[in-house]
């Protein structure tokens, strides 16, 4: 599957059908970043029944210094 | 002491977190200034432990948080960045940024009042960043904002304030509101003026970040926000286009004797005159 995870490709092989594969993939868990598909927010709560589907765009944010 | 949101502040000084040489210069500078709320972003990450460790530095401190949507030039992006600043600060405070151009980076009115809409409907405490327009104001504060942040100038750009009028007029019209001055203030004058016109609070960032000794120059800021303030509360003289003596002129030694000796000198003359 092909997706687009903060502005890069990524083809996972695996099998990843959902939000939670993907973050654990990455090995990204805890409560310090967040994730929007397609421009969308999708809460924590949301991780595991959040379906990827082909095409998606997924930011994944982190606590950043700003002004 | 001082309410904002239903919190009381000791410091009305706001500091951003961007921009400084390393995250120990940071953590001092906001410990040595006693600031008491500090901004954030939300950004890509290449390490989840990039943002993390930033983000522990931030939770040992003793601050309230204060995320920002900078960056954003869209309502869905800074609606989107709102939703995930709340998930990830615990907070429902946002500093709504909506960018309008890139050159000055002046923020878009129009985004931002309808970003400000939506989120307020959301229960988000929403601090808009805008400029100086009275009416924009006035459409904000018709949705039901409690904080006003105009800029005193572009961001970065350290000009100070560049419309006194159009923020003293701000102050005027909205006396009872929480008002801020977000962005554009280079020196500690600048930010002790604004206090002196009865804004609440001073948010700086690039004015601390970028001086040669951070800490040092927070605490001047910190200093200088502080004595503008009291300033304001002592209430300030009138300005006048006249002088008048600040001592006491009843007494003044020598009172008249210039002219009475002008008088004996003119005396001497014309008798001198009159000498054959």
């Amino acid at each position: 599957m092909k997706v687009v995870i903060n502005g890069k490709e990524k083809v996972f092989e695996e099998e990843v059908n959902t939000l939670l594969n993907i973050l654990s993939l990455f090995g990204k868990n805890g409560d310090y970043f967040a994730v929007a598909i397609n421009s969308d927010f999708v809460p924590r709560y949301k991780y595991e029944s959040q379906k990827i589907t082909e095409g998606d765009v997924i930011e994944i944010v982190t606590p950043h210094p700003g002004g | 002491m001082w309410s904002l949101l239903g919190k009381n502040f000791k410091s009305r000084f706001l500091l951003g977190t961007s921009g400084y040489p390393s995250p120990e210069v940071l953590k001092k500078s906001i410990l040595d200034s006693e600031v008491e709320i500090v901004t954030m972003s939300l950004r890509r990450s290449g390490g989840i432990s990039e943002g993390a460790a930033f983000w522990e530095i931030l939770k040992e401190l003793p601050v309230h948080f204060l995320p920002n949507t900078a960056g954003c030039h869209s309502v869905k992006e800074a609606v989107t960045t709102a939703h995930m600043a709340r998930e990830v600060f615990n907070t429902n405070w946002i500093k709504l940024e909506i960018i309008g151009d890139d050159y000055n980076l002046q923020p878009d009115p129009f985004a931002l009042v309808e970003g400000t809409k939506i989120l307020l409907e959301e229960g988000f405490e929403v601090f808009p960043y805008m400029t100086d327009d009275l009416v924009l104001a006035e459409k904000l504060v018709d949705l039901g904002v409690r904080i006003l942040m105009p800029w005193a100038s572009p961001i970065g750009s350290g000009k100070g304030l560049i419309n006194p009028y159009a923020l003293k007029t701000l102050r005027n019209r909205f006396p009872e509101l929480n008002l801020i001055i977000d962005a554009g203030i280079g020196k500690p004058s600048e930010a002790a003026r604004a206090m002196e016109m009865g804004y609440d609070g001073v948010l700086l960032n690039t004015a601390v970040s970028q001086s040669l000794t951070p800490n040092l120059m927070a605490s001047a800021f910190s200093e200088a926000i502080r004595g503008g303030r009291k300033g304001f509360e002592a209430g300030l003289m009138e300005e006048r286009d006249f002088a008048i003596p600040s001592t006491p002129v009843v007494g003044t030694p020598f009172w008249h004797n210039e002219k009475k000796n002008e008088k004996d000198s003119n005396c001497e003359k014309k008798n001198d005159l009159n000498t054959p």
